[in-house]
C-alpha cells in the first residue's frame, strides 16, 4: 500500500516537471535547428560558390542538381576543351526553380552573364514522380533546403549523429565547382527511383526553366542532359535515352506552340549497371564513375556538334 | 514473344474490365433480390464507380498524394452518409458533424460523435497520452517507414513477404497513430469519439483482430451489410457479403476482390476452429491472415501481383537492401516491431486486457514516447495520410 502514494509523487513529478521541460526543450531545438541549419553543409558549400565564382574567368557552367555536382567534372571538361568551366550544381537544384533561378542572377548578375557560350544543364526531375517536379514550383524551402516549420529540418537523433560522425557532412567543392571526393566517405544507400513523369508534364516545367536559364544567360546555348543513372536490371538500360528523345520532342512541339524562341540541343546519356562507379545513390557517381560519365557526356556532346543537333 | 505480351495485355484488360462488371451485376443482383433501399448502397458504392471510371485510386495505402482533389475524402463521406440513411439518422446536424476535416482522415468516426461532461483539467489529463501516443505513431514512426516502398516492386517471396511485414505495420503506425491523435485532440476539445483501433495485434484470432482494426468501418458495414444480409441468408454469405463489399469500397481491382474473398474465407475457417475448440491453430492463422492478406491488399498492380503469387525464391537481396536503409528507417521498424510484439505477448497482462492502449498511457511510458517522438521526427519526413484522402 505505502507504494501507492509514491508512485503518485512521480507521476505528478513527470506530469508537473518532466514533460514541460521535454516540452519547452524540444521548443528551443526547433529555435536551434531553424537558425543554425546548415543543411550537412549546404549552406557553406553555396557561400563557397559565391566565393570561387568571383575570383574566376568562366564562359562554361554545368547547372542541375546532386546527379551533376557528384557525376560530372568541370575541371575534366575544362582541360578536354578550350572553354573554363564551372559546376554550379546545387544539391536538389536549390530545391526550387525560383531559390535556383535567383541564385543564378545574384551570381552572375550584369556583364558576366554575356561571358557564358555553353551551358550543360542535367536534370533528374523528367525522370522522377511528378510530385517532384510540382514541389519545386510550389514548396517553401530556402536555397539549402529550409523549412519554416513547427518540426526541426533534422531530427535531433541526426544532429547529435552529425556531430558525432563527421562524414555525412558535404565537403566544400574545389575551385571549379566540383564535388570533392576526397573529404566524403560514398556509401551505397540509394535505389532505383527512375518513374519518368509524362513527357507533356515534364517539357512544360522544362521548358519554362530553359526560358529563365536563357534570360540570364542571353548568349549561351543550353545542352540539356538525361542523366545517366544505375540500373539493377540491364533491360531497364534503354529507358532513359527513349524517355530523353521523346521529351525532346515533346519540347520541341512545345516551343513551335508557344512561339518560343531557345538556344538547345539534348543529350540523353545512356544508363550502366555497374555499382563500382556509384557513390552514395543510383544517380550519384563516385569520383570513378564522374570520370566515366563526364568522358562519355564530352564524346556525346562532340559528336552531336558534328551532327548539328542530336535527336533531329 | 510480342505475341504473347499483347495475349497477356488484352488478357489484363479484360480482367480488369470483367471483374467491376461482374461484381457490380452480382451486387445489383443481390440488392433487387433481398428487397433493399438502393440509396444507401449507391451512396456507398459511389466510391467503386469512381474507382471504376478511373477518378479515384485504389486504396491499398502506398498513394502519397490524393488523384482528385473535388473527390477527396468521398470514400467517408459516401460511407457515413449511407449508414445515416440506412439507420434514418440522417439530419443537418449529423451532415455538419461528418463534414468536419479533422475526422476526414480516420475513417466514418464523425457519425459516432458525442459531447464530454468532464471537466478541461480532466480531459487533458486522460487524452493527453493518447495524442502523445498517436504522434509517436503517425508522426515519429510512419513517415520513417515510407522509405521501403521500393520493395513493393520486388516480386521474389521473401520481398513480397518482408513488404506485406513491413507495410502491415507502416498502415498500423499511421492509421491508427492518426486515429489516435484526433481521438486525444477531439477528446481534449471536449468530443467524445470511439477509439478506432483496439489493440488490434492483442488477438488470438482474426475475428478479434477485425473488432479492434477500423472499428468505425465495421461498424458501417455490420449496420449495412451483415445484418439484413444474416436475415435472410447463412452467416457464411453474410461474411462473404460483407468483405466483398469492404474490398470494392477500397477500389475495384483484382487484388482487393481477391483480398476479400481471403478475408471472409479465414473468417470463416476460424469460425468453425473456435465451434470445434481447436483454439491452438487460430493464433498461427492470424499471423498468416494479416501477412498474406496485406501481400493482396497492398498491390493493386494485377500483373505484378500475379508474379509474386507464384512466389519464386530469389535469395535475400531484399534483406541486404533493407538493412542498408537509413538508421532512422530500421530504428523505426524496431520500434513498431517491438510495440507490436508487445501486444501480442503481454495481451492477457491487465495493462493490455482493456485493449486502450493502458500500457502506453501511463506517465512514465508516455514521457518516454514523448521524447522519443521529439527526438526522431524532422520536418523532411512529413506526413503521410492513408485513407480519406484517395
Amino acid at each position: 500500500m505505502g507504494a501507492m502514494p509514491c508512485m503518485d509523487n512521480v507521476n505528478k513529478l513527470i506530469y508537473h516537471f518532466a514533460i514541460p521541460f521535454v516540452l519547452i526543450a524540444y521548443c528551443l531545438f526547433v529555435i536551434y535547428d531553424y537558425n543554425f541549419y546548415d543543411g550537412n553543409g549546404r549552406v557553406a558549400s553555396i557561400e563557397k560558390h559565391t566565393s570561387n565564382i568571383k575570383n574566376t574567368n568562366i564562359d562554361a557552367l554545368i547547372l542541375g542538381g546532386s546527379n551533376s555536382y557528384l557525376s560530372l567534372s568541370a575541371e575534366t571538361l575544362s582541360l578536354k576543351s578550350d572553354h573554363s568551366w564551372y559546376n554550379l550544381s546545387l544539391f536538389s537544384e536549390g530545391y526550387t526553380d525560383e531559390n535556383y533561378m535567383h541564385f543564378l542572377k545574384e551570381e552572375f548578375g550584369g556583364a558576366k552573364s554575356k561571358d557564358i557560350r555553353i551551358i550543360i544543364y542535367s536534370t533528374i526531375y523528367p525522370n522522377r514522380e511528378e510530385r517532384f517536379i510540382l514541389e519545386r514550383q510550389t514548396g517553401k524551402m530556402n536555397i539549402a533546403g529550409r523549412r519554416k516549420s513547427i518540426k526541426p529540418n533534422y531530427s535531433f537523433i541526426s544532429h547529435i549523429r552529425n556531430s558525432i560522425d563527421k562524414g555525412m557532412l558535404y565537403p566544400l567543392p574545389n575551385k571549379y565547382g566540383d564535388f570533392d571526393f576526397n573529404n566524403f566517405d560514398c556509401i551505397l544507400k540509394g535505389k532505383s527511383d527512375f518513374r519518368p513523369v509524362h513527357v507533356d508534364i515534364s517539357s512544360v516545367w522544362l521548358q519554362k526553366n530553359l526560358i529563365s536559364i536563357q534570360s540570364i544567360f542571353p548568349d549561351a546555348h543550353i545542352i540539356v542532359v538525361s542523366p545517366s543513372e544505375f540500373f539493377d536490371n540491364p533491360d531497364n538500360l534503354i529507358d532513359t535515352t527513349l524517355h530523353a528523345e521523346r521529351l525532346f520532342h515533346s519540347l520541341t512541339a512545345l516551343n513551335k506552340k508557344n512561339n518560343v524562341n531557345i538556344n538547345f540541343s539534348m543529350i540523353g546519356e545512356a544508363s550502366y549497371n555497374k555499382k563500382n562507379l556509384l557513390c552514395d545513390d543510383y544517380h550519384h557517381a563516385n569520383s570513378k564513375g564522374r570520370n566515366y560519365r563526364t568522358q562519355n557526356l564530352y564524346t556525346q556532346i562532340i559528336a552531336a556538334n558534328q551532327e548539328s543537333i542530336r535527336y533531329e | 514473344m510480342g505475341a504473347l505480351l499483347n495475349d497477356q495485355y488484352t488478357f489484363e484488360l479484360l480482367l480488369s474490365l470483367l471483374i467491376p462488371l461482374l461484381v457490380c451485376s452480382c451486387l445489383v443482383f443481390a440488392l433487387e433480390r433481398i428487397s433493399l433501399s438502393p440509396l444507401p448502397y449507391l451512396l456507398f458504392f459511389s466510391i467503386s464507380i469512381t474507382s471504376i471510371l478511373g477518378l479515384t485510386k485504389t486504396l491499398t495505402g502506398s498513394h502519397a498524394a490524393a488523384t482528385n482533389i473535388y473527390l477527396y475524402g468521398l470514400s467517408f463521406y459516401s460511407a457515413s452518409l449511407a449508414y445515416l440513411l440506412k439507420n434514418k439518422k440522417l439530419s443537418i446536424q449529423e451532415i455538419f458533424h461528418i463534414s468536419n476535416p479533422l475526422l476526414l482522415i480516420t475513417g466514418p468516426i464523425a457519425i459516432f460523435v458525442k459531447n464530454s461532461k468532464r471537466s478541461i483539467s480532466k480531459r487533458i489529463k486522460y487524452y493527453f497520452p493518447f495524442i502523445v501516443l498517436g504522434l509517436f505513431l503517425s508522426q515519429a514512426i510512419a513517415p520513417n517507414l515510407v522509405g521501403t516502398f521500393f520493395l513493393i516492386e520486388k516480386t521474389d517471396a521473401i520481398s513480397s513477404l518482408v513488404f506485406a511485414m513491413i507495410f502491415e505495420l507502416f498502415v498500423y503506425a499511421n492509421f491508427c497513430g492518426l486515429s489516435l491523435l484526433i481521438y486525444g485532440i477531439s477528446g481534449v476539445m471536449g468530443f467524445k469519439i470511439p477509439l478506432n483501433f483496439k489493440q488490434p495485434f492483442s488477438s488470438t484470432n482474426i475475428i478479434d483482430f477485425w473488432k479492434g482494426w477500423h472499428r468505425t468501418l465495421s461498424i458501417v458495414l455490420k449496420g449495412l451489410f451483415y445484418l439484413p444480409l444474416k436475415k435472410r441468408f447463412p452467416t457464411e454469405i453474410a461474411l462473404l457479403g460483407v468483405y466483398i463489399s469492404s474490398a470494392m469500397w477500397h477500389g475495384v481491382s483484382f487484388n482487393f476482390l481477391l483480398w476479400g474473398l481471403f478475408h471472409s474465407l479465414m473468417f470463416i475457417l476460424t469460425l468453425w476452429l473456435l465451434r470445434r475448440k481447436m483454439h491452438l491453430i487460430t493464433f498461427p492463422l492470424l499471423i498468416f491472415s494479416i501477412i498474406f492478406g496485406r501481400l493482396l491488399f497492398a498491390d493493386s498492380d494485377t500483373s505484378r501481383l500475379i508474379s509474386k503469387l507464384a512466389f519464386p525464391y530469389d535469395g535475400f537481396s531484399s534483406i541486404t537492401l533493407l538493412l542498408n536503409m537509413p538508421r532512422m528507417t530500421l530504428l523505426s521498424i524496431f520500434l513498431i516491431f517491438t510495440f507490436v510484439l508487445c501486444e501480442i505477448i503481454f495481451q492477457k497482462y491487465s495493462l493490455f486486457r482493456a485493449r486502450n492502449y493502458k500500457f502506453y498511457r501511463l506517465p512514465i511510458v508516455s514521457c518516454i514516447l514523448l521524447i522519443l517522438t521529439l527526438a526522431m521526427i524532422s520536418v523532411s519526413d512529413g506526413s503521410y495520410a492513408v485513407y480519406g484522402q484517395r
